[in-house]
């Protein structure tokens, strides 16, 4: 079947993100804890040390096996918050540490872990927790003894790192979950529509033989003596009907959505009352496999016209097991005992059981007096499989995919731009023992809201406008330097860098804006101004890398999730050609077998008998046969005209009051489908008018629309009074 | 003496009506002529009263256009078809047609039609009625509410007189409001492709009931 993107495929892709987030940390994380090793007892490094890095493996060789993530991410979960709470047990009690522990650059992982496997809240909640705990282990000696004013700060930084990729994750979640819903949506609405389409052709070409060769035919044969035109005229009309029941070439399986149309379009014909559920989805039968699943639905419908008088009538369709189809048709009306029904009757047995049994499924009839019918019909694919059914899902996830986040809109968006930044400014208040002048910083911060204020200005339009972009760099770069010009030398000033994360979350902001390279060339030159910074006050090369190029290594991986999402964007609309493309032949396949499967089949049996004969030369047709060539003309007449008005019982019906002499006249003023409700009362009427034997005329009309009958039906007897009801949209029968 | 011809891409439909006739004494009705489309009749300048017009003629042409180029070449225009189709029933309508026949109908019923329309007469009859009554666009637009009333029970299957004593005015005025219903709709020149009228189009053409999504 054609590629679909589903949101599996998605999921899979954050999973295998997670994990390589998870053994990417290994590397800083290695890094920072060789001063802290020494120190830590070994008991704690075998199980804390050797928990994380088999976990993130795990994690790494699930997400692409495509297992579940789930054990995995919660067993480093778990390692990380043992080591957290045991830190201070494992560093020895008289050292004071020289650096923040190494774990925490693990606790901003196991917060997303827990996000994507459990959900969105349960992460935001670990994240702060594990932020409280670790200010915690921060204040004690194997925490380097830090101030509370430290502590906290270290604790806004995890938390903020933590929530800005969970928040990520679900936005991008979230995106591809409404486009697959829209995609979803519009490949049924694309399916119906080919279907639609290619019915009609197919009717219309069946309608043209119907008109132009056989009722011609018939209306011919009732008016003239045996001429040769006609005999010839009939072998025509013969022909140019087996030509329509020619198979085609292109065989496609049957999908899902066309089975329960097929189902649906033949039952309803029968017993307008039925109700339909349908939970076939991603499936693919053979075209023979359907058409005789059609053709025993049909019998099973026709037995509940004919002998149930049921009320009610409900077909179930569901796909029990892969690539399976059952079909349950449950009717609550008489019911009878299926060992009595005569073996001489084989109706059911023969048409229903052996038609199931030749193509390998399997009927079920349960009846008693009283106590309705279900006919159970199910088939499941041999082992050899004639269709190529969809792969199934691989497993179906249990997790719940960031679906607590119900709509990342651009506002909210917004909203968390400026608590991010609100939050540097934070920061750069608890540093401001750091800092040579005061007033400079609070300036800084100024300048800072207004660059804030102007990249998310017009944030509802895709693109930002190339000057808002320029001032924001500018104004971004004026910060650097009025916060560079008050640091400290020597030393690393910590928070007091705040503007660092500022210029990183704004330009990151212009870039997904639409201005990529005002956004790099702004990130290229806060690199040399920082890097100029930090070589001339005396910072050693990791600080001067570190001030440099943090923001530089966040903008490379914004820049490279946009370039995914465009590039999934990209390939989803391929998908969606090539769907298309796939689903229009799909639709033709299937309404040739409509119309050789199902309408022709009617046709031939209805008309075919009788076209031989009048095709036949050497015989003479009856006043009998006469007679019957213009009842047919008038049922194919009726069933042109006037389809919206009858089912094929109340074209037998009919057929026997008109040769009784009634006269029968259905009208359409309408032209579009008849309601269900209005259909089942009007065949309930029409039943019961035509089987009256003082009924001398009928005339059923459906109105035009806009009318408040929606059928009327004018009833005359053989005393000459008349009756006229009218149905409303209901099927409420009210006399006018 | 009535002259009439056919226009049918049967042949087998023209031959037949020609044996129907002289099966059937007693009328003043002559068959001179058939053919399997309009110019091609045309062509040849017969003369003939009532032109009897197929409503699906091979060569895919426009029943307005053909009845409105045989009105224009001096006949009178009698559709005579098979299935009614009320899309081409209300062109050829619309197109000035008196009246409409179905070739399942006995003999004497065409007969009488084609005496009806030699006559200078409109055929009304209930087919032809409903069929307006179908355009509800045309008849909210050009009807009176008593030309309606009229429409709509008439449509419905009642008879001229059933109508009269259910309104209770004379069988002479209902008569009267047909006919003028009947004539305006082939005066404002209706079936305009509007894109309604495109999508009944395909409904109307079919043979089963309507394909629309089951849901």
């Amino acid at each position: 079947m054609n590629a679909k993107p589903k949101t599996s495929q998605l999921s899979a892709w954050v999973d295998r993100g997670v994990a390589l987030f998870c053994l990417g940390t290994l590397i800083p994380a290695a890094l920072a804890a060789t001063d802290q090793v020494t120190y830590l007892a070994p008991w704690w490094m075998l199980i804390v040390g050797g928990g994380i890095v088999l976990a993130s493996i795990g994690m790494m060789i699930a997400s692409f096996a495509g297992w579940q993530l789930r054990s995995f991410a919660l067993s480093y979960v778990t390692v990380v918050t043992f080591g957290l709470i045991t830190w201070s047990a494992a560093w020895p009690a008289d050292t004071v540490a020289t650096g923040s522990p190494w774990l925490w650059m693990c606790l901003g992982v196991a917060s997303i872990c827990l996000a994507v496997t459990t959900g969105t809240g349960w992460g935001f909640a670990y994240a702060i927790a594990s932020g409280l705990l670790f200010a915690a282990v921060r204040m004690t000696p194997s925490g380097q003894n830090a101030s509370l004013l430290g502590a906290f700060q270290d604790m806004i930084v995890l938390v903020m790192n933590a929530s800005v990729v969970i928040v990520a994750l679900g936005v991008v979640s979230n995106a591809f979950k409404q486009l697959d819903d829209a995609e979803a949506a519009s490949r049924k609405e694309a399916t119906d529509a080919a279907i639609e389409e290619a019915l009609l052709d197919e009717r219309h070409r069946l309608d043209g033989i119907v008109h132009d060769e056989v009722m011609t035919t018939l209306v011919s044969a009732a008016h003239q003596n045996n001429d040769p035109h006609v005999a010839q005229q009939a072998q025509r009309a013969v022909e140019r009907l087996a030509e329509a029941e020619q198979p085609t070439e292109a065989r496609l399986p049957v999908t899902g959505d066309q089975l329960t149309w097929l189902v649906t379009d033949v039952v309803s014909a029968l017993v307008p009352q039925a109700k339909f559920t349908s939970q076939l989805h991603n499936l693919a039968v053979p075209q023979p496999v359907a058409s005789t699943l059609g053709m025993v639905v049909r019998e099973v419908a026709l037995n509940v016209a004919k002998h149930s008088g049921a009320e009610n009538v409900e077909i179930t369709l569901t796909s029990p097991e892969p690539g399976g189809v059952a079909i349950s048709v449950a009717d609550d009306g008489v019911g009878f005992v299926p060992e009595q029904v005569p073996k001489r009757r084989l109706g059911l047995q023969v048409s229903v059981v052996y038609r199931m049994w030749a193509i390998g499924g399997k009927a079920e009839i349960l009846s008693s007096p009283g106590r309705g019918t279900v006919v159970n019909l199910s088939w499941v694919p041999g082992e050899q499989p004639v269709a190529e059914t969809e792969q199934q899902p691989r497993r179906r996830r249990s997790g719940r995919m960031m679906l607590d986040i119900p709509d990342l809109s651009r506002p909210l968006l917004a909203r968390l731009v400026w608590v991010l930044v609100g939050l540097q400014f934070l920061l750069g208040w608890t540093s401001l023992d750091q800092v040579t002048s005061i007033w400079p910083v609070f300036l800084a911060q100024g300048l800072a809201a207004v660059a804030t204020w102007l990249t998310l200005r017009h944030a509802d339009k895709s693109q930002m406008g190339f000057r808002s972009a320029v001032a924001v760099t500018v104004l971004l770069l004026a910060v650097t330097m009025i916060v560079q010009a008050v640091l400290p030398t020597g030393h690393w000033p910590g928070y007091a860098t705040w503007h660092s994360n500022v210029v990183m979350v704004l330009l990151v902001a212009v870039l997904v804006r639409g201005r990529e390279h005002v956004s790099w060339t702004g990130v290229g030159l806060f690199a040399v101004i920082s890097a100029i910074w930090a070589t001339t006050h005396d910072m050693g090369v990791g600080d001067t890398l570190r001030a440099g190029f943090g923001p530089f290594s966040w903008m490379l991986v914004a820049q490279l999730l946009q370039s995914w999402l465009i590039d999934m964007g990209d390939r989803l609309r391929a998908s969606r050609r090539s769907s298309a493309a796939a689903n229009k032949a799909i639709a033709e396949s299937f309404s040739k077998l409509v119309l050789r499967d199902v309408w022709l089949t009617q046709l031939r049996a209805q008309v075919g008998p009788l076209l031989n004969r009048i095709a036949d030369p050497d015989h003479e047709l009856t006043e009998d046969e006469r007679a019957a060539c213009l009842a047919q003309e008038s049922r194919l007449r009726d069933a042109m005209r006037a389809g919206n008005l009858v089912t094929e019982l109340t074209s037998d019906a009919i057929d026997v009051a008109r040769s009784r002499g009634v006269d029968v006249r259905l009208v359409d003023s309408r032209g579009t489908r008849l309601p269900e409700d209005v259909r089942t009362a009007l065949t309930r009427y029409l039943g019961r008018l035509l089987t009256d034997s003082s009924t001398k005329r009928v005339v059923a009309r459906a109105a035009p629309e806009g009318y408040e009958d929606v059928v009327t039906v004018l009833a005359v007897r053989d005393d000459g009074s008349s009756e006229l009801v009218g149905l409303d949209a209901s099927g409420r029968v009210s006399t006018r | 003496m009535i002259t009439t011809a056919v226009i049918d891409d049967h042949e087998a439909i023209r031959l037949g009506m020609s044996a129907a006739l002289q099966n059937h004494p007693g009328h003043q009705v002559t068959l001179v002529d058939g053919a399997g489309t309009v110019p091609e009749f045309l062509e040849r300048g017969v003369q003939a009263d009532v032109v009897l017009l197929d409503l699906q003629l091979d060569d895919g042409s426009d029943p307005l256009d053909n009845a409105e180029s045989l009105i224009d070449a001096g006949y009178k225009v009698l559709v005579y078809s098979i299935a009614d189709n009320v899309r081409l029933l209300r062109r050829a309508l619309a197109g000035g047609a008196a009246g409409v026949c179905r070739k399942a109908e006995p003999i004497a019923v065409t007969i009488s039609s084609i005496e009806a329309v030699a006559e200078g007469q409109v055929v009304i009859s209930q087919e032809i009625l409903a069929a307006i009554e179908g355009d509800s666009s045309y008849v909210a637009a050009n009807l009176g509410p008593r030309e309606r009333e009229v429409l709509a029970l008439y449509a419905a299957g009642f008879e001229v007189p059933e109508v009269a004593g259910r309104l209770t005015i004379t069988e002479n005025s209902v008569k009267e409001y047909l006919k003028r219903i009947r004539v305006k709709y082939t005066n404002v020149n209706r079936p305009a492709a509007s894109k309604l009228d495109l999508f009944r189009r395909a409904i109307e053409d079919g043979i089963v009931p309507p394909v629309e999504p089951h849901q």
